[in-house]
C-alpha cells in the first residue's frame, strides 16, 4: 500500500503553505540551469572525444603511411634494382626464356611499388600539408584524370581560402572517397569538384555524369576503419 | 567512423544524391569556425 510521505513537521509535500511553496518554485529554474549546464558540460566533453578520434585516426594512418614508405617502399626499390642488375647478366648468357622471366618479374615489381606509393598517398596526404586543400584536390584531379581515365576538374570561387586544418583535412577525405567511387562505380567521363564560401560555411560539392552507385557500399556512410 | 560521422562531428553535413538522373552530387557543408582537431 502507498504510503504518503511527509515532511519533518508532519505535512505533506502538497500542503505546505505558501511561506514554504517558494523555496519549491524558486529551486526549479536553478535546477533547469543546472541541467543545463551540465548538458553543455557533456557536449563539450563529446566534441573533445571525437576530436581526439579523429586526431587518433589520422595520426594512425600517418605512421602507417611512413612505415610502409620508408620500410616496404625502399625494400621493393632494392628488389628491382637486383632484378634489373640480374636481368643483364641473364642477357650477357644468352638465355631467353629466363630474360623474359626476369623481366615480368620487373614488372610486377615495379608494379607493386606503384601500388604502395598509392596507398601510403591515400593514408596521408602530404600534399595537403604542403600545397594547402584547394592546390592538393587540383593536383588529386590531374592525377585521377590519368590514373581512371575520367576528366577530373577542381573549381574554387574566387573568394575561396582554405579553412583550418581539421575542415580542410576531412573535406579531402571526402573528395577522395567520392573519386574513388566514381572510379570503381559511376561509369563517368566528367567528375566535378567544386569549393565555395557561404557566409559561416564551407561548401563543397563532387559531381559526376555517371550511372550513380549504391552509397551504402561507401566509406560515405559506413566505417571504413 | 564514417565520413558522414566525421562530418557531423565537425558540425556539417553530407548529402549524396546517387539516384538522380545524369550522375551522382556529394554535397559538403562544413562551418568555418570548426575545430582545429588535427
Amino acid at each position: 500500500m502507498a504510503r504518503l510521505s511527509r515532511d519533518g513537521d508532519g505535512q505533506p509535500p502538497g500542503r505546505r503553505g505558501p511561506e514554504h511553496a517558494s523555496p519549491v518554485v524558486a529551486g526549479r529554474p536553478a535546477c533547469a540551469h543546472a541541467r543545463a549546464n551540465r548538458l553543455q558540460s557533456s557536449q563539450g566533453q563529446l566534441q573533445t572525444l571525437a576530436d581526439r578520434l579523429i586526431s587518433a585516426q589520422e595520426e594512425e594512418r600517418t605512421r602507417i603511411a611512413r612505415d610502409l614508405h620508408d620500410d616496404l617502399g625502399q625494400r621493393l626499390v632494392s628488389l628491382s634494382i637486383a632484378l634489373s642488375n640480374l636481368k643483364r647478366r641473364v642477357a650477357e648468357s644468352g638465355d631467353d626464356t629466363l630474360r623474359r622471366d626476369l623481366a615480368t618479374l620487373q614488372e610486377q615489381a615495379a608494379q607493386a611499388s606503384s601500388d604502395l606509393r598509392h596507398l601510403s598517398h591515400d593514408l596521408h596526404p602530404g600534399a595537403l600539408e604542403h600545397m594547402g586543400l584547394s592546390d592538393a584536390l587540383r593536383a588529386r584531379c590531374a592525377e585521377f584524370t590519368e590514373e581512371a581515365g575520367v576528366r577530373a576538374r577542381l573549381i574554387a570561387s574566387e573568394d575561396w581560402n582554405d579553412p583550418t586544418d581539421a575542415i580542410a583535412l576531412c573535406l579531402y577525405r571526402v573528395a577522395q572517397e567520392a573519386l574513388r567511387n566514381v572510379a570503381q562505380h559511376a561509369h563517368a567521363s566528367h567528375a566535378t569538384v567544386s569549393l565555395e564560401r557561404l557566409n559561416s560555411h564551407v561548401r563543397m560539392r563532387v559531381s559526376d555524369d555517371g550511372r550513380g552507385f549504391d552509397v551504402a557500399t561507401t566509406a560515405l556512410v559506413r566505417a571504413s576503419d | 567512423m564514417s565520413l558522414t560521422e566525421r562530418v557531423r562531428m565537425l558540425g556539417g553535413t553530407l548529402r549524396v544524391n546517387a539516384t538522380q538522373p545524369g550522375g551522382t552530387t556529394i554535397d559538403v557543408s562544413l562551418p568555418t569556425g570548426g575545430q582545429d582537431a588535427t
